[in-house]
């Protein structure tokens, strides 16, 4: 298992959207996601999981990945939270 | 029919957030909150799988029905909006809420109704809690989930079917989930009043997307209006009325037909190429400033954007300066909008006017003439290179071109060239995605870049002439000086005069060249550009239709004799009122409307 370290960056912080866009990339691969916010841990792929994370702005969030593709998994995962789930400021 | 009218008595005004343009002049339909109870039954022995399987067959059904709403939001407002409703999709299909209802309904032996509303019941009451707008508003897309999902359970309809409508309502709510707005009847529900909300809320997005007039953050609205009463909405001020008098109504509705009019005119030259009689295409564009301006670009038939002015990200993040990201973000969203069409990114032109002290080491005499524009950018290059690579990566995901403001002399245009190499270099370097091809123009408003236009040509991909400037420094006037603004004269022969040459410089070395300035939104001028041979204008985009409409009632052979005949006359008075006059004949439909300087 490999984890990483990421802030929410994005203003509206981890809302629906962007943790609709974190499951989609998180579905694609084989591992799995765990994503843990102040000692809570959430199921990658389940957006309801997810959403009651409630990772605002500045939020900082750990992304594990544990499974054959996780050095894929984590690096997209990261990509993704770090490029602000690709829609928001 | 008969419009419904108010007495005036008493008549109520409830100011919030206009979040959709227009005027709706209506009686209310007030909603009321979700009236199905959601009771607990025990089920009897051995019917707990069935329960099971008629709780999975009614939220199958509500991912069709999602997924219908998905596809026509997509289609009627484009792919963004369809965007909205994945999270519900994705609620929809978690596993997790699956799971724990499943096992709810086996273990405690209750319906699936109750066992549904208690499973999500554990994540709204999260959100709920929470002090933060917009991490409250993650609840509502649950909740919207949860209703649907209810509705097919019960057998009932939904709490409102929006659909289903048989007369013209304004809809007051004290709230309206994304999907409700999306189901909305087009035809019936002519406004919306929302207590809450803002801007920024899915219903929000969603109906200015569909073009009906809304406000939202009202308050109390919807308790103080009852269904039936009469209403006038203004989506794009923000006011609710109930109850006005018949006067003011009136007025209302002048105002109302005088929108629908200029609306009607809108759409019906939207969808019609930008082409002469004898069908020479004259790319229109827009200049925007904001990504939230490409809906109107859309709206007035823009083909593209033809300056995007990348100040406001700078003077939002004052005194700092927007990181690469915030850069990348933004164009890449403008350019993967706009698609199919192109975005022409300016880099930063701060200076002149917009002044900005903490770029500027100390304040300038003379701004206009001092460090703005590309000299700035090559003053702060690091500021340059953070802007340029951001440009670079969003161009991946788009048709985008980039341009330099302000260029005087070659060596500016060489130098940020090299910096555009190495940025280039770097990224390719580390294995950054992005579209080293990037086309690279520069504004001519420097009357010296005019003059050298064909030094320049020789080195860029495109000109695009800002005719603002260019005509402030080759006349040497300040607009904003009243007491020489009478000398700001776009048809001054000078002025046409450069551009004559700028175009052919461009034509001879075979770049394109466009004009973006004021001077492109005025029919008459955009006339007598096209005649001198520029056959793209970039504008604000509400002045599109009007340009779009004499373009299309002229044949370039037209506008081109109309530059040569005026080629004889002395002063920009006379060539402007011979212009007007060719023009006017040229144009025999509403010559008036079509011939206003601007909107």
């Amino acid at each position: 298992m490999i984890q990483h370290e990421v802030v929410v960056r994005n203003t509206l912080g981890l809302h629906a959207r962007a943790a609709a866009r974190f499951v989609q990339v998180a579905s694609r691969f084989k591992s799995r996601i765990l994503l843990e916010h102040e000692g809570r841990t959430a199921d990658g792929k389940s957006i309801l999981g997810l959403l009651a994370l409630v990772g605002g702005q500045g939020a900082r969030l750990t992304i594990r990945a544990d499974g054959s593709d996780e050095q894929e998994a984590l690096r997209s995962l990261i990509e993704l939270v770090e490029a602000c789930f690709g829609e928001e400021r | 029919m008969k419009e419904p009218a108010g007495t005036g008595d008493g008549t109520i005004r409830l100011r919030g957030v206009g979040v959709s343009g227009g005027i709706a002049i209506g009686r209310a339909l007030v909603l009321e909150g979700p009236d199905v109870a959601i009771f607990r039954l025990d089920l009897p022995p051995g019917k707990a799988d069935g329960e099971v399987a008629r709780f999975q067959r009614a939220v199958r059904r509500a991912w069709r029905q999602l997924r219908d709403l998905r596809d026509r939001v997509r289609n009627e407002a484009g792919e963004a909006y369809g965007r909205v409703f994945e999270a519900q999709i994705l609620i929809l299909r978690d596993r997790a809420l699956h799971q724990e209802t499943a096992s709810l309904i086996r273990r405690e032996h209750v319906n699936a109704e109750w066992a549904f509303h208690t499973v999500v019941g554990r994540y709204t009451q999260v959100f709920s809690q929470l002090g933060d707008q917009a991490l409250r508003d993650r609840g509502t897309d649950i909740e919207d989930v949860e209703a649907r999902v209810q509705a097919i359970l019960t057998g009932s309809r939904k709490r409102h079917d929006l659909s289903e409508l048989t007369e013209d309502v304004i809809v007051v709510s004290a709230t309206l989930c994304p999907s409700d707005a999306a189901g909305l009847n087009r035809e019936r529900v002519i406004g919306l009043a929302i207590d809450g909300g803002g801007p920024t809320s899915h219903t929000a997005v969603i109906a200015s997307a569909l073009g009906i007039p809304a406000v939202a953050g009202l308050r109390d609205a919807s308790t103080r209006v009852r269904t039936g009463d009469f209403l006038v909405l203004d989506g794009s001020e923000g006011v609710l009325l109930n109850n006005p008098g018949e006067e003011e109504t009136a007025s209302w509705r002048d105002r109302r037909t005088r929108l629908a009019q200029r609306e009607l005119d809108l759409m019906m030259l939207r969808d019609q190429p930008a082409v002469t009689q004898e069908g020479v295409r004259v790319r229109l564009q827009a200049n925007i400033e904001l990504v939230e301006e490409l809906l109107a670009a859309r709206r007035f038939g823009a083909e593209g954007i033809g300056l995007y002015r990348s100040e406001f990200l700078y003077v939002r993040k004052a005194p700092g300066f927007p990181d690469e990201e915030e850069h990348y973000r933004t164009y890449r969203e403008l350019a993967e909008n706009a698609l199919p069409n192109e975005v022409v990114i300016r880099t930063l032109d701060l200076g002149g006017e917009r002044y900005v002290s903490t770029l500027l080491e100390r304040r300038e005499p003379n701004p206009v003439l001092g460090l703005r524009g590309i000299r700035l950018c090559l003053r702060r290059e690091d500021m340059f290179r953070t802007q340029i690579r951001g440009i670079l990566r969003a161009a991946a995901h788009g048709k985008v071109r980039m341009m330099f403001p302000m260029i005087s002399v070659l060596d500016e245009l060489r130098r940020a060239r090299a910096i555009v190499n190495e940025v280039k270099r770097d990224l390719l370097a580390q294995r950054v995605p992005c579209d080293p091809d990037v086309p690279v123009g520069i504004m001519i408003e420097v009357p010296a870049a005019a003059l050298t236009a064909d030094l320049l040509a020789r080195e860029v991909d495109f000109f695009s002439i800002g005719t603002n400037d260019l005509i402030q420094y080759a006349l040497a006037i300040d607009r904003g000086n009243e007491s020489v603004a009478y000398l700001y004269q776009p048809l001054h022969p000078a002025i046409l005069g450069l551009v004559r040459r700028v175009v052919d410089a461009a034509e001879r070395a075979g770049v394109r060249v466009s004009v973006c300035g004021e001077m492109a939104a005025s029919p008459v001028a955009a006339v007598m550009l096209a005649g001198l041979g520029v056959t793209e204008l970039s504008m604000n985009p509400a002045a599109i239709p009007p340009v779009k409409q004499v373009i299309r009632a002229i044949r370039m052979a037209d506008a081109r004799a109309l530059v040569e005949e005026t080629l004889r006359l002395d002063t920009p008075a006379a060539i402007e009122a011979l212009a007007r006059r060719r023009v006017s004949e040229l144009v025999p439909a509403e010559p008036a409307a079509a011939l206003g300087s601007r909107p």
